[in-house]
């Protein structure tokens, strides 16, 4: 073999050991289903696009329109209500529930079978139930709320532009809080019992010992379900779609309902990208800030 | 000899090749047709039984119906004409026509009209629905106009005679309220969601006397603040102090109400005749009239209803696909392909059409106007919704009215 072709045979084998060589397939496939959509909604949210596909150059004009509209603020306090609310509901009841599960009772694995169900639901299906049962005249909540002389007169939950967004809410914590539960349950299971043991040596209650042992033992498995409740959160679509489509009145419009009224019912497809932008980069900001704040290296 | 065999075997593979490609040429192709179809049809099996029959006479096409949800359904199509594949043909309701005409995803069918005879072949109304700038560009198969139902058991209960229904909107409030305080159910349903709110609003406007914007087809402002869009606003703020309607009544669409009407629990409300099977299921005792009017000729009006099905401007069986739209515009299968009315003048005169009820409704489509149909349309109707729930929630009419015209008119500005 000649002294070059050797050479570029000996570079092509150190190239082939490089881990570049072997992640690159990955990397294509990413940036083809992540970088690229992500520029391309970039690129879109500077246009008018209209029904026939043509694409007119705007500028800022549809981030301009978008903070300049009272509804988008409307929408962003829903989201922030929304999503605050049922982070925290699905966190406490999924702790509430995998505290009482860690316990050793007789039909404990048939209560974790059953309190499993509300994530095995289809959220479309979960959605539609919850509206049903809400329905001011011939929903079941109303009917045993004046049964049992709660109310006097039946309300209409999701007809109420002051109270709609908490039955919805409701809808997303009962769908989601098995996850938070399972999750928690495993990090309970995971806990040394020689902690408790010595704590109750040195006379801690119960409530000392879930504040000072079992919280801190927890930590990073609730670091990490706040994030991904907070992400399912701020995208969640599809619960108030069916339920409410986002009325009335905006009063349960989320940011992806937005985003899918400006695309696929007004066609204004530039806007719907710049909406979803500014949704990205809230996100972005909060997630960064979270992650930073809440690490347990840097403190 | 093996030179000659090799020679021998190459004109046989060869000869083999050119027998299968011509006998494939002049085999006779089966074409096949992929046609969307609306759940509203399908559910009841009338497609699938349209596209057997049809297969029997032409044996060389097979037609598949696939059925569509009615929820998304636009938005499916707009993305498959902006893709450039759209199905072979597909149902789709008149009010999408500014949207979907823009396109160029629906096939020019003008000629075609013409060829099958145009208004002396078609309901004008619903044929006039699938023009978009002068040109026809789907074929209407089904029409229907809304009328006043009222529930005959709920007027004997509250005291009055379940024979004469409200002639003015001002008799039906009061009618309302009759069945309100003494039998405890709404007197009366709107819907206060889409896609029916602005629906409903827009034919109280129209009976009033005005209309939402300053012409439905190309419309350049906003009207909704005048005189008309003001009474209208008022009489819903009336039946709210009245308490007639549903306690649902913010969060209820047209399909909400209906369920309370078939349920025995609501007086009146203005239905579609699609819903006249439900309640005679129901076994409710109701009576059919026409759309109040006030002072303006003495009837209300209703804007057309209808639906057509298109042909794909892309399709490579644009032949075919016309051939399967006459088959089912034969007056003989419009007649039973149609839940509601066909809109084949011949179809009409069948005898399943002439009861008591749709006789009503084939007069209140004498009373038709034109239907809101512009490329904005979605988001009018969306800024209609958000008016008519403040309105139910109280806020002052005139402001609302005039938000409501302010945020048109920007939509509209070129």
């Amino acid at each position: 073999m000649s002294g070059k072709n050797a050479k570029l045979r000996g570079r092509y084998f150190d190239a082939l050991n490089k881990w570049y060589f072997y992640s690159l397939p990955a990397f294509v496939m990413i940036a083809f289903v992540t970088i690229y959509p992500v520029m391309i909604n970039l690129f879109q949210s500077f246009f008018s696009i209209g029904f026939d596909g043509t694409w007119h150059f705007v500028g800022l004009n549809n981030f301009e329109e978008i903070i300049g509209s009272r509804i988008f603020y409307i929408v962003l306090k829903n989201t922030l209500i929304w999503t605050i609310g049922s982070v925290t509901g699905i966190l406490v009841l999924g702790t509430i529930t995998a505290l009482l599960l860690n316990e050793d009772f007789k039909g404990r694995v048939f209560f974790r079978a059953i309190l499993l169900l509300p994530w095995v639901i289809p959220r479309v299906i979960a959605g539609l139930l919850w509206k049903n049962m809400f329905h001011a005249d011939i929903g079941i909540i109303n009917e045993m709320l004046i049964r049992v002389g709660l109310l006097k007169s039946p309300v209409a939950w999701l007809g109420n532009p002051y109270i709609a967004i908490f039955p919805v809410m409701l809808t997303q914590i009962w769908q989601l809080y098995p996850f938070a539960m399972i999750t928690i349950l495993a990090g309970l299971q995971s806990i040394p019992q020689v902690l408790y043991e010595a704590a109750a040596i040195d006379g801690a209650n119960g409530w000392q010992k879930f504040c000072y042992i079992t919280v801190p033992q927890l930590f990073q498995v609730i670091r990490v379900i706040v994030l991904l409740l907070f992400i399912w959160a701020i995208n969640a679509f599809d619960i108030t779609f069916v339920m409410t489509r986002g009325g009335p009145v905006h009063s349960t419009e989320l940011l992806p309902m937005t985003i899918y009224l400006n695309a696929f019912e007004y066609g204004k497809f530039g806007k719907a990208a710049s909406t979803a932008i500014i949704a990205s980069f809230i996100s972005m900001v909060f997630a960064i800030i979270y992650l930073k704040k809440s690490d347990p290296v840097r403190e | 000899m093996k030179k000659l065999m090799k020679k021998l075997s190459f004109v046989w593979v060869v000869l083999c090749l050119l027998v299968i490609f011509v006998s494939s040429a002049l085999a006779k192709q089966e074409v096949r047709l992929k046609w969307w179809v609306g759940t509203w049809l399908w559910e009841n099996g009338k497609a699938q039984k349209m596209a057997e029959m049809f297969h029997k006479e032409y044996p060389d096409i097979i037609v598949e119906p696939i059925p569509q949800p009615y929820e998304g359904y636009l938005k499916k199509l707009v993305t498959v004409m902006r893709a450039k594949n759209p199905p072979d043909l597909f149902n789709a309701h008149v009010l999408w026509m500014a949207t979907l005409a823009p396109t160029g995803g629906l096939m020019d069918v003008t000629d075609e009209i013409h060829e099958l005879g145009g208004s002396g072949y078609f309901f004008n109304g619903p044929l006039e629905s699938t023009k978009f700038k002068s040109r026809y560009y789907g074929f209407p198969y089904r029409t229907s106009a809304e009328v006043l139902v009222w529930n005959k058991n709920l007027f004997r209960a509250a005291g009055l005679d379940p024979e004469t229904p409200p002639r003015t909107w001002s008799e039906l409030l009061w009618a309302a309220k009759q069945i309100t305080e003494k039998t405890g159910y709404p007197g009366f349903g709107i819907s206060c969601k889409e896609p029916h709110a602005s629906w409903e609003f827009r034919r109280l406007i129209l009976n009033f006397g005005g209309d939402v914007v300053d012409d439905p087809v190309n419309p350049t402002r906003a009207t909704i603040d005048g005189k008309p869009g003001i009474l209208a606003g008022q009489y819903y703020q009336n039946l709210v102090k009245a308490g007639v309607l549903p306690i649902n009544a913010l969060a209820n669409n047209m399909d909400d109400t209906k369920l309370e009407f078939t349920a025995g629990r609501l007086g009146m409300f203005v239905s579609s005749t699609a819903y006249f099977s439900l309640f005679d299921e129901a076994g409710i005792d109701y009576g059919v009239t026409l759309i109040p009017g006030h002072g303006y000729g003495g009837v209300g009006v209703e804007p057309t209803l209808a639906f057509f099905i298109g042909v794909s401007n892309y399709t490579e069986h644009k032949k075919e696909a016309l051939e399967f739209v006459n088959f089912l515009l034969r007056p003989e299968n419009n007649t039973w392909f149609t839940e509601a009315l066909p809109t084949v003048r011949k179809a009409a005169k069948a005898p399943r059409f002439d009861t008591p009820k749709l006789n009503v409704v084939m007069q209140q489509m004498e009373y038709a106007a034109p239907a809101m149909k512009f490329v904005q349309r979605a988001e009018v109707c969306n800024i209609l919704e958000e008016t008519v729930q403040r309105i139910v929630l109280g806020e002052d009419v005139e402001r609302v009215l005039d938000d409501a015209a302010k945020k048109i008119d920007k939509i509209l500005a070129p």
